[in-house]
């Protein structure tokens, strides 16, 4: 399974060439030319501003030999602002269980996300195929056993490759790289279940699939 | 732009590199004379109570009854625990810090931080290292799944400190602990009785397990455990009976 992640992350990271492949333009019945005569131009098919993406999968710790690869899911709302620019609101969920002597007790290692950040569209107005690159800063929510919740200061950097079927649905996957626990807002240091020594820095790696609603 | 993309992979995974969230516990020639000394006493005890449940039962705690799975070496804590992962965890006082220590001495309205380390150090090295003990005979017998899947904290906890109670009883060392833990809860029970009596049920564990288990600040744990140990002390049966009452639970 881990070796999936590199390939995951060169399909992904790759992917920005592809987009720019010509005749992917977004035409069609749900969003028709007007052209009336020669001497009219083609009018730019429209870019949806706002996009609501439900998104559902893969999410793991990367470098952690006694946490499983988990799973997880979020809600990510984007809105273009000025041309290609625009911001992302994201709020995630991430479950990993724990493996070896600690997956006896059956618990797991719970983490969540509240960010906001930039993104920038990679690819041209009016196609099919949209790539962005986004950054993010937030708030880290951690849920240990024997601590109370602890919510830390984070970061993320990731893609977000969508294809729309229609003008206001699509999918899209994402590929996103978190690093957290950076400081804590509120709650305790965060201690780790196995030695009960304080935890540093924190990474995870998530790949959700996600339903994608245009307007 | 693929180019910028395809950049990113390798500085992913440098970035990735070293970021956990567990770490090696280290081992026992790694630890310093105070910590080894603190698992050679937690050991003693846990081997006494191996013996025991070796001698009345079919099962042994042969898992924790080991120097190397005896976790003493964290910092800053109070802490003493079985989470059913074949470890004990067991905070040493030298480890806790100035200010936890001081919280320890109002405990035990203790004069000095010398008696104060002696209440501690009998409670947590001894006492409470067989409470341990026998929730790794309650984890041995019935899985860590089942016992939390079907069990409450607080019958967990309460049923291990009755049958470490019945335990000194066999070792006949009952008048040597009864009365230390008698003597060390008094000044407990009074001091934090009006903040914590009325929370001290099955249903407040539940739903605030967190804020009395809190590492930092286990105040109300140690009121919960002055209180089992006054309902084990009364209501205590024989260590085969207490023992059989765990075998027999999924029965029940």
């Amino acid at each position: 399974m881990r070796h999936a992640i590199p390939c995951a992350l060169v399909l992904l990271t790759a992917a920005p060439a592809w987009a720019d492949e010509p005749g992917v333009g977004l035409e069609g019945v749900d969003e028709p030319h007007t052209i009336t005569g020669d001497v009219t131009p083609a009018p730019v098919p429209r870019t949806p501003r706002a996009r609501l993406e439900l998104g559902f999968g893969y999410a793991s710790l990367l470098e952690d030999p006694d946490v499983a690869e988990g799973y997880g899911g979020g809600l990510f709302f984007s809105y273009e602002m000025w041309g290609r620019l625009g911001a992302e609101l994201t709020v995630f969920l991430s479950r990993n269980l724990y493996e070896d002597q600690l997956g006896t007790i059956g618990t797991s290692f719970l983490a969540g996300n509240i960010t906001l950040g930039p993104t920038i569209r990679l690819t041209p107005a009016g196609r099919r195929v949209l790539v962005t690159a986004d950054l993010a800063l937030g708030t880290y929510l951690i849920v240990p056993i024997v601590q109370e919740n602890i919510w830390t200061l984070g970061i993320s950097g990731g893609l977000t490759l969508a294809y729309r079927f229609a003008s206001w649905f699509g999918v899209s996957i994402k590929l996103r790289y978190h690093l957290f626990n950076l400081a804590n807002f509120a709650g305790p240091e965060l201690r780790d279940l196995k030695a009960l020594m304080k935890v540093g820095v924190i990474d995870r790696m998530e790949i959700p699939l996600c339903m994608t609603f245009f307007f | 732009m693929s180019i910028c993309g395809l950049r990113l992979v390798p500085i992913l995974l440098v970035c990735s590199c070293g970021l956990t969230v567990t770490s090696e516990r280290p081992s026992y020639d790694e630890l310093d004379v105070q910590e080894q000394s603190a698992v050679d006493t937690i050991l003693g005890e846990l081997t006494r109570f191996n013996a025991q449940v070796q001698h009345r039962t079919k099962y042994n705690i042969d898992a924790v009854a080991d120097r190397e799975q005896i976790h003493v070496s964290f910092e800053g804590l109070i802490f003493s625990a079985n989470l059913g992962d074949d470890v004990v965890h067991v905070a040493v006082w030298e480890n806790l810090g100035s200010e936890k220590q001081a919280l320890v001495q109002r405990w035990f309205k203790a004069k000095t931080p010398a008696q104060a380390r002696a209440t501690y150090g009998k409670l947590f090295y001894q006492f409470l290292a067989v409470v341990q003990g026998v929730k790794q005979f309650m984890f041995q017998v019935l899985s860590s799944a089942w016992v939390y899947h079907h069990r409450s904290l607080f019958n967990q906890e309460r049923d291990s400190i009755r049958t470490a109670l019945a335990h000194y009883v066999v070792e006949g060392r009952q008048k040597e602990m009864w009365g230390f833990l008698k003597g060390a809860c008094a000044p407990v029970i009074a001091q934090y009785g009006p903040a914590w009596r009325d929370r001290f049920s099955k249903d407040y564990l539940q739903h605030h397990f967190t804020e009395v288990f809190d590492p930092e600040d286990p105040t109300g744990y140690m009121y919960f455990v002055c209180r089992w140990i006054t309902m084990g002390t009364e209501e205590a049966e024989g260590l085969n009976a207490e023992l059989q009452w765990l075998v027999d639970l999924p029965r029940l």
